[in-house]
């Protein structure tokens, strides 16, 4: 795969969250492409190509962003799906949240989320920079 | 409407659950706005001339202090239900590291922490413990008049299987009759000319009853006060530092 080569799916349903995360990491130097889809529902049929993403792949995903406050299927609904499913369980999973829940946490890494960043009010742009930062180190990993 | 007719009927649980889901609900909207405030400032900053600035600095600092009420209020409908384990707590060093914390606060001027006593080891959940520390510092900072500097004298006593942990300030002290109700949940007394958002003492009196111990205050208005809590003795609480 050559160097940021690879899509980045963000599932977020605030929009003004989506907006701010997509700049800040276009701002970090992030070239990569970025899906966006605002459910959990949505992003499964991304992953798996079907409904509104007929034909889509997840082979060129690098890297999952996702909120856990979701409609129809929550965050640690979606995680636990690409974690078990063959094609998407290698996939790097970022979970984005405004809970700071010990709860939420744990269950999150043991569901086999790489990495969780809370989006605290005040450092909720730095903290995207952070993820930008790691973005273009797996861009340079699978290049 | 008094605080007692919004929660009338309902369970310290359910208060809890709500007071959860309204502060964590308006964290979210409120994120977005201090995010698109630094984009204005960073993008369209120069374009905005002195008055733009002032009122965009102005909305910062009011969602900030939004952020700091809805964080307050989370911590409070938390007490229980998802701190860490406990563990055996260096007190002393606890309260260096609330100090420094203070001490890098631009909001709050130079004050004076002595010791009047060792401090013990305590078995306790670590940022429960230090959010009772914290807020009765701050406090007693904030509540200290302009022209003295803020001294805060904390000590400590063993009786009766239960350590006393006290906290005194030179601060504008509390008359007689409002010794209780400071604890009260969004209680701000209104003689006194300083902006709080009315939780800090309810959140620590929450939390050390929830570990089993209890709270309390001497006070003389104009004097300072002495703040009490106790934290009931584990076999473990053996070292004194």
């Amino acid at each position: 795969m050559k160097s940021n080569s690879f899509n980045i799916l963000l599932v977020e349903d605030e929009p003004d969250h989506a907006h701010l995360i997509m700049r800040e990491l276009k701002k970090s130097g992030v070239t990569n492409n970025i899906d966006w889809v605002e459910d959990g529902n949505l992003a499964i049929e991304y992953l798996q190509g079907t409904g509104n993403f007929e034909g889509s792949t997840w082979s060129t995903l690098g890297l999952i962003l996702l909120d856990i406050k979701l409609p129809k299927l929550n965050g640690l609904e979606v995680l636990e799906w690409i974690k078990n499913n063959s094609g998407t369980k290698n996939i790097p999973v970022v979970m984005l949240t405004t809970s700071a829940d010990i709860k939420d946490i744990e269950k999150s890494y043991s569901l086999g989320a790489n990495l969780y960043v809370e989006k605290s009010v005040e450092n909720f742009v730095k903290r995207i920079k952070n993820i930008g930062l790691y973005c273009k180190y797996l861009s340079n990993t699978k290049s | 409407m008094s605080n007692e007719n919004v929660v009338d009927g309902l369970s310290q649980v359910e208060i809890d659950r709500f007071i959860y889901s309204i502060s964590h609900e308006l964290r979210s909207p409120l994120t977005a706005v201090l995010g698109m405030t630094r984009i204005l400032q960073e993008d369209y900053g120069e374009e905005l001339g002195q008055d733009g600035k002032y009122y965009l600095e102005r909305i910062n600092v009011n969602a900030k202090k939004m952020e700091s009420f809805f964080n307050d209020l989370l911590k409070f409908s938390r007490v229980g239900r998802i701190y860490s384990p406990k563990e055996n707590i260096n007190v002393y060093m606890l309260i260096q590291e609330i100090v420094n914390s203070l001490s890098s606060d631009k909001e709050l001027r130079e004050f004076d922490v002595v010791f009047e006593k060792d401090l013990p080891f305590v078995i306790y959940e670590r940022q429960a413990l230090r959010d009772v520390f914290y807020n009765l510092i701050e406090n007693a900072i904030i509540f200290t008049p302009r022209q003295i500097k803020p001294k805060i004298t904390i000590s400590h006593n063993y009786e009766h299987d239960e350590h006393i942990f006290s906290i005194e300030d030179n601060g504008i002290g509390i008359e007689r009759g409002n010794t209780k109700k400071i604890f009260k949940l969004f209680e701000r007394l209104k003689d006194i000319d300083v902006i709080g958002n009315g939780i800090g003492l309810s959140l620590v009196e929450k939390i050390i009853e929830y570990y089993g111990g209890r709270i309390w205050l001497e006070s003389v208005r104009g004097e300072g006060s002495i703040f009490y809590f106790t934290v009931p003795k584990m076999e473990e609480n053996t070292n004194e530092i």
